[in-house]
């Protein structure tokens, strides 16, 4: 390989890390933000969650608690590079959870607040905006997942 | 593979103890919440349905009202 080739490479691979760690903030960000508001008041967002109609009443309390911790754990992992790969996939299944469960209540024609910020943002239906914000951010952990089966390559 | 398993394995699990935790610290969040009524986005809580023999009318051997206008055929 010439020196330019090699030149070209290592450009290329330092544009990819850098493109990696701007996902990486964006995600674990986007991930901070949702859990934030839910931990801070959980009876708020266990209020919300039997509008979907899909958890049991036994499971709405600890889905409520639980869900967020799970939101701050993996925007940790990201942020902080410990337990990067299980912060990856743990992102990719929540990402991958909530879009399922937007999809399924518009699906359903259910006019429910998503609760997906918490209280942080004023209560609005959930809508074809929201189902398409999650398949965005669901591309994104998608990436970086995509992005570590390339580092175990390499 | 496996070290990704067993990371995200770690991560659900301590996700899981914190969140018990976190539920266990809260007085005004129970274990197992009361039943509540449904609230969408329409317009507060749904209203509970009545029942059905409330809204029946009540049944009647009186004979029926007559018309307040007789019709054509009953002219003739």
């Amino acid at each position: 390989m010439s020196q330019v080739q090699a030149d070209m490479s290592d450009r290329a691979t330092q544009w990819r890390r850098g493109g990696i760690w701007v996902l990486r903030l964006v995600v674990a960000g986007v991930l901070l933000a949702a859990a934030a508001p839910k931990l801070a008041d959980p009876a708020a967002f266990a209020a919300k969650l039997p509008n979907y109609r899909l958890f049991p009443d036994v499971l709405v309390n600890v889905v409520a608690t639980t869900a967020p911790m799970l939101e701050l754990l993996a925007a940790l992992a990201l942020l902080s590079g410990r337990l990067y790969r299980g912060g990856v996939w743990l992102s990719v299944g929540l990402m991958a959870t909530f879009t399922a469960l937007i999809g399924s209540a518009l699906a359903r024609g259910i006019d429910l607040d998503c609760g997906c910020f918490g209280s942080a943002v004023q209560a609005e239906p959930v809508g074809a905006l929201d189902l398409v914000r999650n398949i965005v951010l669901l591309g994104l952990t998608v990436v970086l997942a995509l992005d570590l089966g390339r580092e175990r390559a390499r | 593979m496996r070290r990704d398993v067993r990371e995200l394995l770690a991560l659900l699990a301590a996700g899981l103890a914190l969140g018990l935790m976190h539920l266990a610290l809260r007085p005004d969040l129970p274990w197992v919440p009361a039943p509540r009524a449904e609230e969408t986005m329409c317009g507060g809580e749904a209203e509970p349905e009545a029942p059905a023999a409330a809204e029946a009318p009540a049944a009647s051997f009186a004979p029926a009202t007559p018309m307040s206008s007789p019709g054509p055929e009953d002219v003739q």
